[in-house]
């Protein structure tokens, strides 16, 4: 009898030195499944029960009573659990076909999609349930939809992914077309972000975006380089693309106090590149005249760009020195030192590099 | 420790590429932690340790860069300098008090470079014996007097 087997199909482990307890895990399709056996003091095994983890008793429903009667029939425990493993992967792949969609379902689908036309169909897996759809918008832009269809369809509807800045909020009725239906209101959508996006490629093509790294689609957000390890952080209204963005101005107070917002001075008939830079009085720099290594600074504490989610936009305030850090960095080095001195959340210390007085806020 | 290694490795490759005069690291003694690094320093022309050659020994705790590295001389020729002991620790206020993460592996070597540079007269420190005998085996737990600056 092998008492401990360690193969692809099972691992067993006794428990006791009485050899009447085993614990081990057998695979089914891959996934591992914890059980236990108890043979009675003796080591036979015509009293002997097998108990499974909850995922495999699931499987073995039905099966319970064969199951106990093979185990005490059986010579030895390895040529139980390959019965065992037999029963539970046949049953596996039963419960596995029971959740296909019926027939009707692929035919349906199939209709559907030739009236949507092959062509607009960028993926599909086998099952036929995972659909993405291709779209270019007048931009020239390719965007894709991406469909979970649900077995029950048309009656249930699908579950959508896009990568938009506003919620892809579907109308559905159980009628036959409706992934027609489906494409054309994606279609829709994209019309209306058409400014959006333009406004929003035309700043990612004239200036330093140092957030996010890769802009998606769906973004809203950019931090743009102001150089002097300044930038300046705007988030734009997918649906008012030309009205005033959300600014938040981040460096060295010598650098941006002097870009006072003349907000008044915002056209919304002007670009919001444009608008920009008349309204914070600035030229960015641009890709045309100048390398992205110059705005992604090194943070003078741990020598990185990139700590985690954050980058280093603090800056000393001194006009010769403006080294910049992660706020976390010179918080950690600043709130263990004696001379600095620390009120509510501000730690005032000095500049590592210049001795020159510096505040810094503790990481939220 | 993550952040220690990734400053460590930049510190690295920065001073193979390009050392200062009289300062190399040895990356063969380097450990791949990059906790433990061996610098071999030359004393520089037109001062008393012209010619010589010394190497120091330099450990990197996990908080590195927040706390200070532990560096002291070792090896077969410890220069014989008033703020240099025998054992190999040396007092030098950036090493313990005056620490600042501006401050990097390359920073330390050319004070240590410059401190040589500007000794008078080669002689041990006056308390070498007695510290030497008692001092714990790390020179950061010695509370050091920074008596003297102008060495």
């Amino acid at each position: 009898m092998s008492l401990m087997q360690s193969d692809d199909n099972f691992y067993l482990i006794p428990q006791n030195n009485e050899r009447t307890c085993f614990e081990g895990f057998i695979n089914v399709h891959g996934q591992e499944h914890q059980f236990q056996i108890s043979l009675p003091p003796g080591g036979t095994f015509s009293q002997a029960s097998v108990q499974c983890d909850l995922s495999l008793q699931q499987m073995l429903q039905g099966y319970e009573a064969v199951i106990e009667k093979r185990l005490q029939q059986s010579q030895d425990l390895a040529t139980f659990l390959l019965e065992l493993k037999t029963i539970a992967e046949s049953q596996a792949q039963k419960m596995h076909l029971i959740m296909l969609p019926p027939p009707s379902y692929y035919k349906q689908l199939l209709t559907e999609i030739e009236e949507l036309d092959w062509k607009n169909v960028s993926y599909v897996d086998t099952s036929l349930q995972q659909l993405h759809l291709r779209a270019m918008d007048q931009g020239g832009r390719e965007h894709i939809l991406k469909i979970h269809i649900s077995s029950e369809h048309p009656v249930e509807r699908p579950i959508c992914t896009v990568d938009l800045p506003i919620p892809f909020n579907i109308s559905w009725s159980s009628q036959t077309g409706m992934l027609q239906f489906l494409y054309k209101q994606f279609q829709n959508m994209l019309e209306t972000l058409q400014d959006f996006w333009n406004q929003l490629d035309e700043i990612d093509s004239k200036t330093w975006i140092l957030e996010p790294e890769n802009p998606i689609r769906g973004a809203s957000k950019r931090r743009i380089a102001l150089g002097n390890n300044s930038s300046v952080q705007i988030q734009v209204d997918p649906k008012n693309p030309r009205l005033p963005p959300e600014c938040k101005l981040l460096g060295a107070d010598h650098v941006i106090n002097p870009l006072n917002s003349r907000i008044g001075e915002w056209n919304p008939e002007d670009s919001i590149l444009n608008n920009l830079e008349r309204v914070l009085n600035v030229q960015f720099p641009s890709p045309a005249n100048s390398k992205k290594e110059d705005f992604n600074m090194e943070c003078g504490i741990c020598y990185a760009y990139r700590l985690e989610m954050e980058i280093p936009d603090k800056a000393c305030d001194d006009q010769r020195c403006g080294q910049p850090f992660h706020q976390t960095c010179l918080y950690e080095w600043l709130r263990a030192l004696p001379s600095s001195r620390q009120s509510f959340n501000t730690i005032f210390g000095e500049c590592p590099y210049c001795n020159k007085p510096i505040t810094v806020k503790m990481p939220s | 420790m993550a952040s220690m290694e990734k400053r460590l490795q930049k510190e690295l490759q920065a001073l193979l590429r390009d050392p200062p005069l009289g300062v190399t690291v040895d990356s063969d003694k380097t450990s791949r932690s990059l906790s433990e690094w061996t610098v071999d320093l030359e004393g520089a022309p037109g001062t008393l340790y012209q010619g010589e050659k010394f190497q120091l020994a330099f450990k990197f705790g996990p908080r590195y860069p927040f706390e200070s590295p532990q560096v002291i001389f070792t090896g077969s020729n410890i220069p014989v300098h008033p703020h240099v002991y025998s054992n190999g620790h040396i007092c030098l206020s950036i090493l313990t008090d005056d620490w600042s993460p501006a401050l990097s592996v390359q920073s330390v070597c050319l004070s240590i470079v410059s401190m040589l540079s500007s000794c008078k007269e080669k002689k041990r420190p006056p308390d070498n014996s007695i510290y030497v005998k008692t001092c714990s085996k790390n020179p950061k737990n010695t509370k050091w007097w920074y008596h003297d600056d102008t060495v």
